[in-house]
Parts: structure tokens; sequence; C-alpha cells
């Protein structure tokens, strides 16, 4: 165990070295403050005939007009500065914090009121209203200049603790907090108030400068006092008595030095206070480094890797240079299937290595991209796949960087309807997406290759500036990730579109280069008007399609699709990838499409490599993969994408006595029970919800045009959970499901409508809270959210067992009477699959994602809930781990006899797992029953719609082939989403 | 099976949700919007400025002790009658109405225009006082922030562009000079260039053989009394600008559209200006409005320093002869300012920004 000194001695070295110097310099100001009047060589008001003298050994800073000694009024002065300061910058931060966590936590008027205030006092002039104040309080000395700073200078950190208190009562792990029946003081207490420190600490040393300032501007103007001794009064005389038209430097500058660097220091101090107060985990301290190269980006770093660094000298491309990287370890590395050697070279990336600062992001990938092929590459996070994408993009960022490999990208055929371009590339021109007649903006234009190359394969990381922006965009285009974000926000999408025309083809004129984009949005589904939208008033699928129609705009030969999907649901998602299908099919350009969803690969691509661990450990054809996967991981992944077949209700099993170590869950499937039938006959409802109804205010948001009108975001639902049993409730995002699970677990409170636990109605109050968490318990969608950053698992765990102790007193099953809380909390993780030792005392970003939703379901455990309400449990995990923990949601309900409600977006889960199923769209189930029945033959289009969105490898003749006519895959689109 | 269960399929059934068609020309709305985000802040700066009217009525009141007697005492024999009366009618003493009849009569008052008598400038009303004054103050604290905005922006720009050169780090050092407080740089530059160098007159608006108008010798007298001031302001404060703009332009570059108009291969000077500066410089108007209240009461102090016949000069001498009526004034005046130029930068946040009626 470490104690305070230690840890007060660890934060000082991580103090970054401003901030150590502002704390020296701080201090040095407190000794002087401190012992200043002890040791002043003079009376600082005594006046002596050496009048306006200047420094000397008799007076070391020189005297006043009236022969006063500068260094005593000085020394003298601190001690006002200081003390002004610190107390006033101490209540001024008391009322901030006060005022600032009501605005952030009350609602309704009350909240709006307190936010008017602060605003109002924000903007108020502060000095002149400080003058004005002071003024009536002139005789009240330096109490009534604090009184008057606190009064007027709350406002700023008031702000700030406000922003801090509004995101963190957003924050899931305050809403798991409330689910799990902590009381609200607790809360604000155990989770708000350690992340609202540092923004206090901040705010002290804000309100302390301010108070310093104000108080030297007040003194200086002959307020607060002119016979009480400080910097400013010292200068309010020096002004009075003109010393700067005599020259009487050493009056005049000394004061004001000592306000700077007292200045200076606090501000230095701010620099790193954050560091020191930030809780523990948090990560409050550092800010992550904006990447930006030493000269912003014009020559992207990712040219660094020049030449001369280069580790492979090979002067000529590899004609085949597909050759498979060696596994992770030998016996684990099956010969990898090559990729399709029937279409000639577009681009060729051969043992490309990059570090990320100074652990590899890539080590030796060779990947092989033939003219006009879909080329899939999956990977779980951390795989490089990101890095890979900006690589071949040349977008890579401090600090990553390219240490080996080439990037080849290979020149286009003299013909367009060369022999090896496949046949169905040569209607290029005839595509949706043709530029207006004339303006050519054929291959022609690039076909030379980069810089004047001679046409043979060029480099990607070796061009220059001037070079790589000939290739850009004319041969490689990118679709990046999150649409959202890669629209700008302020411009319009014509003069996005318009600015890749321009910039590409200086001859085409602005009325002609905005005819050209209007023809590229109508290729991709979208109408002419959309030219004048902004990026906020699109839904994210036509943000999708102008990212889309960005990219084909100059037809390049080559697109990257940076996962193009994640942020949309997955009817968007499926539309977006058939639009883009559909126009390579008619463009035949070749598509790098980067994903973590390997289905998808599998129905779409034709050619797919994975990526593990930066290394390519598969790469080949898309049914060869499927079919034979030639690396454990791909067939992990496989296997891993399939549902999780369930087991049936036995017996409840005993709540584990003792902490029973399981080896972390891998990809491999826990062993399954022999399949029992059903419980037939069984009593009421656990739980059961009857017409529920939620509305919210509509954000007036995204020019929909109905702000003000209330959004009905659950409408008359009514569902019935039964023990043992597990009910799917699925439906796009935005249908309601999450509204649902949040008025199930109370944290909202219905508009009409009822929930029944055990066939009565919950009451008010405390007691009937917790007795009703007793029963039932919700597990969030997102478990890097849902724990709190500074705590650790251990007091997660411990918390939760504490305040359902009655739960586990009566000796339960299993746990004897007595047992303590850590050792109940061990039984917990144990019960999910965790080892406790490990993972007991580490904060949650130790974790990763699967090991932490697994510890979240252990602190909904801990209420000994008879109902399990599962919010997306997996869909923010990577796909290998998802089985694990659908396999630990349904091994208690088989054994514990909890009813389940797992929400999820994704049918094959939903129909893999549970008994029942609801369909939820548009805030109300429009269809229910047997899940076999409904997902396997929908009824409703809402259903059909879900069910079409999944991606299957075995409909890939459908989705790749011809029975999808020219425009099917639009109309298709056009249901699916903007109808 | 599930008997409890509602199965209501709703004819014509929503399709995917947040895939909303918003109706009519995105344009039209977007300025319909911005309209009615302007309308919003314009209503936000009246009430802000009641408020601060009814501050400026509570104020006297709510002081301790009699302030009115204290202000009598410390004048002196030199009160003439009106200058009492107006005292009385400010501080609300010795008046038969309650406080809310006060409240409505100090509105009606100011509604007229009437602030009451300066007793330093007896016998100048308060109001012909700050009319006097207000333009000085207003011509050069405004072209000092204007200036100091445009330099402060575009220097951030630059240095967020430079990251890691030189250039880079030398902006803390101005986000240092920003602690200094105003005055002490305005006396040092005062000493050094005015009282040393001679290349700046001491104090004044403009020259004594010059009278006010338009007129050639009056404006160059003036514009070279407002040269020392100004780039005092400037100094003091283009490290505000400067921070923010260079830390919200370093955040903007590693934005996702920044770098897609970097592999879209736009120009380099594209890259910079349209998206990633473009999108930085709209926090930074922002930041006028919080920014704008604290340099205003630096200027304040500069023009004491300089004895420029502006605002802050009047209140240094209401402070100095305890004239409590035109300090009320002043202080109205000088919010009334710093309110109208919070409007301006909203004004211009809406043209500048699409999103502003999302917020």
């Amino acid at each position: 165990m470490s104690t305070p000194f230690v840890v007060l001695r660890r934060r000082w070295r991580a103090l970054p070295r401003p901030a150590a110097t502002g704390v020296v310099l701080l201090g040095v100001f407190v000794v002087i403050a401190a012992v200043g009047p002890l040791v002043a060589p003079d009376d600082p008001s005594a006046t002596s005939v050496a009048a306006l003298a200047a420094p000397s050994w008799h007076h070391l800073l020189g005297t006043t007009q009236t022969g006063q000694d500068v260094l005593s009024q000085l020394l003298v002065g601190a001690r006002v500065s200081l003390l002004v300061g610190t107390v006033a910058g101490l209540l001024t931060t008391v009322v901030a914090a006060a005022v600032g966590m009501a605005a952030g936590y009350l609602r309704g008027v009350a909240g709006e009121a307190v936010t008017s205030l602060v605003n109002l006092f924000l903007v108020l002039p502060v000095l002149p209203l400080v003058i004005v104040m002071s003024a009536y309080l002139r005789s009240s000395g330096w109490l009534g200049v604090v009184a008057v700073i606190v009064a007027v200078g709350w406002a700023t950190g008031a702000r700030v603790v406000r922003a801090q208190a509004r995101s963190l009562r957003q924050r899931d792990f305050v809403a798991a907090a409330r689910a799990s029946g902590e009381r609200p003081w607790r809360i604000l207490w155990t989770e708000v108030l350690p992340h609202v420190l540092p923004v206090l600490a901040s705010g002290f040393v804000t309100a302390m400068l301010f108070a310093v300032v104000t108080q030297a501007s007040l003194a200086f103007i002959g307020l607060g006092g002119v016979d009480r001794w400080s910097w400013g009064t010292m200068l309010y005389w020096a002004q009075n008595a003109d010393a700067f038209s005599v020259g009487a430097w050493w009056w005049i500058v000394p004061p004001g030095a000592c306000l700077a660097l007292l200045g200076t220091s606090l501000v230095l101090v701010n620099f790193g206070v954050d560091t020191v107060v930030a809780p523990v985990g948090s990560g409050a301290g550092h800010r992550p480094g904006a990447p930006a190269s030493a000269s912003g980006g014009a020559p992207a770093p990712g040219s660094r890797g020049g030449p001369e660094r280069r580790t492979a000298p090979a002067a000529q491309p590899p004609p085949q240079a597909a050759c498979p990287p060696a596994g992770e370890a030998a016996h684990l590395a099956p010969p990898v299937v090559g990729p399709r050697r029937d279409v000639p070279s577009l681009l060729t990336v051969e043992a490309l290595s990059v570090v990320h600062g100074d652990t590899p992001a890539l080590q030796g990938v060779d990947l092989q991209v033939g003219w006009g092929e879909v080329v899939g590459i999956a990977g779980e996070t951390g795989s490089g796949k990101s890095t890979l994408v900006h690589a071949v993009t040349r977008l890579l960022r401090e600090p990553s960087r390219v240490t080996g490999g080439r990037i080849w990208l290979h020149p286009r055929p003299p013909v367009p309807g060369h022999a090896g371009v496949p046949a169905d590339a040569a209607p290029r021109r005839a595509g949706a997406a043709s530029g207006p007649v004339g303006l050519a903006p054929g291959p022609a234009g690039a076909a030379s290759g980069p810089a004047g190359a001679a046409p043979g394969p060029a480099d990607l990381l070796g061009l220059d500036a001037a070079a790589l922006r000939l290739v850009r965009w004319e041969r490689v285009a990118f679709v990046p990730q999150a649409a959202l974000h890669a629209l700008n926000p302020v411009l319009p999408v014509r003069a996005q579109l318009v600015d890749v025309v321009r910039a590409h083809r200086p001859g085409v004129g602005r009325r002609d280069a905005a005819e050209w984009a209007a023809e590229a949005l109508l290729g991709v589904g979208l109408e002419r008007r959309h030219l004048a939208s902004y990026a906020h008033e699109l839904s994210g699928g036509m943000r999708q399609r102008v990212l889309i129609a960005m990219a084909l705009l100059l037809r390049p030969d080559l697109v990257v699709l940076d996962e193009p999907t994640t942020a949309l649901d997955p009817a968007t998602q499926r539309a977006v990838v058939e639009e883009v299908l559909r126009l390579q099919r008619t463009l035949g350009f070749a598509v790098i499409l980067v994903t973590h969803d390997l289905s998808l690969l599998l129905e779409v691509a034709d050619t797919v490599a994975v990526l593990h661990g930066g290394r390519v450990v598969e790469h080949g054809d898309a049914g060869t993969v499927h079919r034979r996967p030639a690396h454990p991981y791909t067939a992990a992944l496989l296997a891993a994408r399939l549902p999780v077949p369930r087991r049936t209700v036995g017996d409840p099993g005993p709540w584990p006595s003792q902490p029973q170590p399981q080896p972390r869950p891998s990809l491999a499937r826990p062993s399954l029970a022999k399949p029992l039938p059903t419980v037939e006959q069984r009593p009421g409802p656990v739980l059961a919800a009857d017409g529920l109804c939620k509305s919210f205010r509509a954000r007036p948001a995204a020019g929909a045009g109905v702000s003000g009108s209330a959004v009905q975001a659950v409408d008359g639902v009514s569902l019935a959970l039964y023990a043992g049993r597990a009910t799917a409730l699925v439906g796009a995002s935005g249908s309601g499901k999450s509204t649902v699970a949040r008025l199930l677990a109370r944290l909202d409170v219905p508009d009409a409508g009822r929930v029944v636990v055990d066939g009565c109605a919950p009451g008010r109050g405390r007691r009937a809270e917790l007795a009703y968490r007793r029963r039932v318990q919700l597990v969030l969608q997102d478990p890097y959210a849902s724990l709190n950053p500074a705590r650790t698992v251990g007091s997660h765990l411990r918390r939760a067992v504490r305040l359902h102790r009655v739960a586990w007193a009566a000796g339960a099953a299993g746990v004897p009477g007595g047992a303590a809380d850590d050792d109940v909390a061990r039984a917990l993780l144990a019960r999910v699959g965790l080892v406790p030792d490990d993972v007991l005392d580490r904060l949650p970003a130790a974790l990763s994602g699967g090991q932490r939703q697994r510890v979240a379901i252990a602190r909904a455990l801990a209420a000994r809930p008879a109902v399990l309400i599962a919010d997306e449990p997996v869909s923010m995990l990577d796909v290998s781990v998802r089985a694990g923990i659908l396999a630990v949601l349904d091994e208690l309900r088989a054994e514990h006899g909890m009813a389940l409600l797992h929400i999820t977006h994704d049918v094959a889960a939903a129909r893999a797992s549970a008994d029942e199923v609801l369909v939820m769209d548009a805030g109300r189930v429009v269809e229910a029953g047997p899940a076999e029945e409904v997902l396997g033959s929908p009824a409703h289009p809402a259903t059909r719609r879900l069910v079409d969105a999944q991606p299957d490898p075995g409909r890939r003749r459908a989705t790749r082939g011809e029975t999808l006519p020219e425009g099917g895959g639009k109309e298709r689109a056009a249901m699916g989403t903007e109808r | 099976m599930l008997a409890s269960v509602l199965v209501r399929p709703r004819p014509g059934a929503l399709p995917v949700a947040g895939e909303r068609r918003p109706g009519g020309s995105p344009t039209r709305r977007g300025w319909w919007a911005r309209a009615r985000y302007v309308a919003h802040r314009a209503a936000f700066t009246v009430v802000t400025f009641a408020a601060a009217v009814s501050l400026d009525f509570l104020l006297p009141r709510l002081m301790p002790g009699n302030p009115l007697a204290a202000e009598l005492l410390r004048l002196g024999g030199r009160a003439s009658p009106a200058a009492v009366r107006a005292l009385r009618l400010a501080f609300g003493v010795h008046t038969r109405q309650g406080l809310a009849g006060q409240y409505v009569a100090f509105w009606a008052q100011l509604l007229h225009g009437r602030l009451g008598v300066s007793i330093t400038y007896f016998p100048s009303s308060v109001a012909s006082v700050v009319a006097q004054s207000l333009p000085w103050s207003v011509c050069l604290v405004g072209m000092a922030t204007l200036i100091s905005f445009t330099v402060g922006t575009a220097l951030g720009v630059v240095a967020a562009w430079r990251r890691g050169t030189w250039f880079d780090a030398v902006v803390p050092a101005t986000g240092l000079l920003a602690s200094v407080p105003y005055f002490w740089t305005a006396l040092v530059s005062l000493t050094v260039f005015a009282a040393t160098l001679h290349w700046f007159p001491l104090s004044g608006g403009s020259g004594a053989t010059t009278t006010a108008g338009w007129n050639w010798p009056f404006a160059w007298s003036a514009l070279d009394h407002a040269v020392l001031p100004a780039a005092t302001i400037v100094v003091s404060s283009v490290g505000i600008w400067l921070l923010g703009m260079r830390n919200m332009t370093v955040a903007s570059l590693a934005e996702d559209h920044v770098l897609l108009a970097e592999a879209k291969g736009l120009p380099t000077r594209r890259v910079l200006l349209a998206y990633a500066a473009r999108t930085a410089v709209l926090p930074n108007v922002a930041g006028l409005a919080v920014s704008l209240g604290f340099v205003v009461g630096g200027a304040i102090l500069t023009e004491i320093v300089f004895s420029y016949p502006g605002i802050g000069f009047v209140l240094y001498n209401a402070v100095a002869n305890d004239d409590l009526p035109l300090m009320q004034g002043v202080f109205l005046a000088i919010t009334a300012a710093v309110l109208l130029a919070n409007l301006l930068a909203d004004l211009v946040t809406a043209l500048l920004d699409p999103r502003v009626a999302q917020s």
C-alpha cells in the first residue's frame, strides 16, 4: 500500500516542468508574504529625506517621493495580495462549485434559472462592477474587497463546473450507480465529485489569479484603502506622483514585476494542477496530444520513412508479392491461401511495417489489390486495420511512423479495355456518376501516373507532397469512418464537392464544378437540393452517401472505405454497402473495405485479408476463407459469429460458495448441457409492463422542422418476463428499445403505463426502490462508460454487495451468512468467468472490453435479481468476445432461473438465444411471439428489414451477382433507409 | 403464448428512425434558424441589460449603512441642492415611494436618458458626461480589441500549423502576458516610449491646439494619442485569442474532415484555412463574449494611466471624487457597450456557423 506521502511524491514527479516551476515560484511568494514584514529593512510608511533615490546599498530598491523604502513596501505588500488572493479564490471556488453543481443537476425551471444567472454574470463587464461595488464598501478594508471579488467572480468557475456536471450526468456509470440502487447524495459524493475536483482545483487557481489582479487594480485606482500597503497601492502612489515622468523606474517596476511573477506562477501551476488532483485512471491529466506533424501535414509524416529508412532494398516491385508473413508462431501458421491471381495488380503492399510510438502497429503486412477487385480487410480492435488504411492513404500522423515496406501503385493500363481489366469495368462512363459531358473526368487525366513518372509502379510512401496530390483522389479515394465528423460542419456539401473538382481540374469553372457535384449526388441516390445542405442537416446514411459521391467524383481506380458503416444501424449499413457495390459494378473501381464484420466481408468481397496483431494471418479468396479458414484465428472468428446455443432451465444451481477460478474464456465456446424440454407450466410473470409510454422533448436539432414537439420514444409497450426464460427485444436504432430498458430499470419514469413486479405494483420510497432493485437489474451497453474510471473493480462490487446486503444476509444458498463483502465480490467475479485475484484491484481502464462487461454483469448480480435486463450487452465488443458474454448471460438464466431481457439489434443472436422475441419499431411493439416463428417468417416490414440487414455469407451470390439488376440496389436502399 | 403482449402493427409504420427527410429547402431553413438564433440572443441581451439596471438600482439600497449621509458628509458643503436631490433619488432615501415605486421611477428616468447630475463635473448631467467620453472609449477599445482579435487569431493559426517550431514555443509567453495587470504594462510603456523616448504624447486624447471635429489636424492628433494606449491593450490581450485559436486549430487539425480534406489532395492552404481554421475560429468568436468583459476592464485602467478622455478615466475621476451617480451611469454605459459588442459577435457567429440553430 502506498502512503499519501508516496502518492504525493509520485505525483510531484509526474508534474510537468512548467507546473513545477510555478509551484516553486508560488512557494517563494508565500514565504515572502509570511516573513516579509519581519525582514523588511524599514517601516514601509516611514518617510525620509532621501526622496526618489535610485537603488543603492542603503535602499536596495530606491525610495519613493517621500523617501519611503520601496523594498520594505514590496515585502509588506505581498501579504495583502496573497491573503486576498487565497481567501477570495477559495470562497469564489466554493460559490462556483455550489452554483455550478446546482445548474448542472437541477432540472426544469430551477436549472434553467440558475444557468441564466450564470450566463448573465458572465457577460457583465467585471471590473466596472467591482469598482462600483467597492466604492460603496470603501470603509470595509480588504474583507470588503474579498466580498466584492467573490460576488462578481464566481460565474466563470460556475460555468465550467456546470459543464462538467452536465457531462457527468450523461455518463453511463452514473446511470449504472442509480440502477444498482445508490442514493443520490452518495452518487454525487463518490461518482461525481472526484471528477469535478480537477475542475475545481483549476478553478481555484484561476479565481486566485483573478482576485490578485482585481485587488491590485482596485488599489491602483485608490479603492480598498490607500493606506494599507499592497503592490497595487504602491503603483497608485507612483501614478499619482507622476513617477514615470521623472524616470523613477525603481518605483514602478518592482511591484508590477511581483504581480506579473505571481500571476505567471499561478498560470504555470494551472498547467499541472489537474495532473495532481485528477482521479487515478481517469486520464484527465493527459490530454491526447493532437497528432500533427511539425509542418502540419503538407508532407504527411508517412513520408518520413524515406528511402534511406527502408529496410527492404527492393528496386522493382515483386511480381507476386503476396508471400504470407510468418504467423505468430510456427505451429499456428498454416500456409496462407494466396489471393486471386486472375486479375492484374493495382496496389501492392509489400512488407509494410508501421510503429505507433514504440509499439509496432503493423508488422510486415503484404496485400494485393487487383483492378476492379473488392478486397475486404477484417480485424478487431487493435488489429492495425486503421493504421493500414492510413498508410495506404498516406494519412499517418505522429506518433505513427512507417519503418519499412512499400506500397506500390501500378499505372493504369494504356487502353481502358486492357485485357486485364475486368470486363464489367469497361462501361466506365456509363454510370450514374459520370461527369457532365465535355468535362472529361475520365482516366486520361492522371493516367501518366504521379509526377510524370514513367509508366511503372510508383511507391506511394516515397512520393513528395506535389506528386502525392496528383495521386490523391485521382487514383486513390478515401471514405473515412465517422461520417458525421468527416464532413466539414460549416461548409455546405456543394463547397466540399466543388473543392475536389477545382483542386484537381483547375480548368473547370465554379458553375460547371457544381453541376458535376450535383450529378455525383444523383448517382448515389441523393437529390440536387442536398448540395445546399450542411452535414448536420443530413442523416447518417445520407452523410455516408455524400462521402461516397465525393470519393467517386474523379473516378478513382481505388476507393478505400474505412469502417464505412460503423455507427449506422444495420438497415442503413446494408443500404450503404449495397450502394457501393452497385457503383463498383458499374464503374469498375477497386475497393478496399475495412470492417470488423467478417460476415459482411465474406458476403461481399472477392478477397479477404484478416488482420490480427498487426499481421495478415489470412489472405485469400472469400469463398475459400469461408469454407476452409487456414488460420485458427479466422476459424475462431467464424465460429464466434455463430449464435450461442442456449441451455435450458435446470435446477437453479447454488450460488458459488467460494471463488472458482476459471480460465479466462477464450474463443472456445463453453461446453453445453444437453438440451432439456422447456418447462411448460410456470407461474405468472416476474416482471410485466403494461402500456408503457415515454416521450422526450424534441431537441431543436438536425433541421428536422419538428422542434418543440415531443418525440414519442415509447408508445404503449407491454411485455411480460418469466423466470428462467429469455426474451429478446429487437429493433433498429431509435426504435425505443433502450428507453424501454431504462423504464423497466426505473431510471426513467414512464408518462403512462405501469410496471408490475411479482404481480404487484412497486411502491414508492427508498425501501421500495431497493426492494425493486433486488428484483430487477440492468446491464448497460457500453462497458467502457458504465464503470467509473476512478474506482477499482473491487470497489464497484463491494459497494454493490453492501448495498444489497439483505439479499445475502440470510446465508443465501452457498454463501455463509457472515461472508464478507469481499468474499461475495470474489464469488460474483468467479461466477462471470473472471479470476478474482486478477481483476479485483484493477481499474476499469486496465481491463479489456469483454472483462469490463463481465464486471458490469457481476455488479448487477450483487443484488441477486430475478430479472436481468441486458441492453445491447455485446454490441460494443469485439466479435470474438461476444460469445463468451452471451454464454454467461445464458448460464445465469438457465442455472438460476433468472428472467432475461436481451435487448439487441442482432437478429441472429436473438433468434438463437431467446424463447420469445418482441420487435420494436418507432416506439411500438409491432410483432411478438416465439423467436423462431417471428424471426423465421417475419410478418411486419420492420421485422423483415431487420432480418434482411444481417450479413450472410450464404447470400453472397444474391448480393454480388446479377440477381440484383441495375438500380435494384438503389430501390432496396431507398426502402431500407430513406422513405 | 404471450397474451399480455400487445401487437398493434401500425399502418404505414415509420421506417428506420433517424432518417427523417426534412421539408423545405435547406438554405431557407438554415437562414430561418439563424434568424431565430439572433432573435434569441437579442432577447438575452435585453434581459441582461435589464438585470444590470436592476443591479444598479439595488446596489445603493442593499449596501450597509447610509451611503447618502456618508456621501453628504464627505462632500461637505460642496453639494448643491440639485446634487443632493440627485443623490437622494439615486439612493432612494427620504423618498416617500416604496421600493417598487422607486424601481419604476428609476426606469422612467433611465428611459428618458436622465441619470442624475454628476458631482465631479457639476453641473453637467451624468448622461452628457457619459455621452462625451463614450465615443473615445468605443473607438480606442473597439479598434484595439479588433486588432488584437485579428492578430491573435491569425498568429494562433500559424502557431498551430508550425507546431513544435520556435514560433510555437513562444506562444505560452503571450499567454503569460495576460496575467500581467494592464495598468502596469501601460505604466511601463508610458515610461519607456513617452517619458523617455518621447515617441508618443504623455497623456490626453488629442493635442490641446486641435478642435474636436472632422478635421485633419484633430484626426491625426487623436490617432497619435491613441497608438500607445491601443498598443498596450493589444499586447496585453492578444495572448487570450492567440492561445485559444492555437489550441482550437490544433484540435481541429486532428479532426476527420481535415484529414479527409488532405486526402482529397486539396492545396495545403485551402486545407488549413477553409477546413481547419474555419471551424476553429467559431469558439474563438464565441469566446469573445466572455473575454470582452475582462478586456474592457483592463482597458479602463489603461485609460487612467494615459489620462485618456474615455469612460475609464471618467470612472476614475468619479471614484476619486466619490461621485456615485456618475459611477452608476458609467457602469450602465459600459455594460450596454459590452452587451452590444456581444450581440455583434453573436451575429458574426450566426453568419459563420450554420449549426447555431442546434445549440
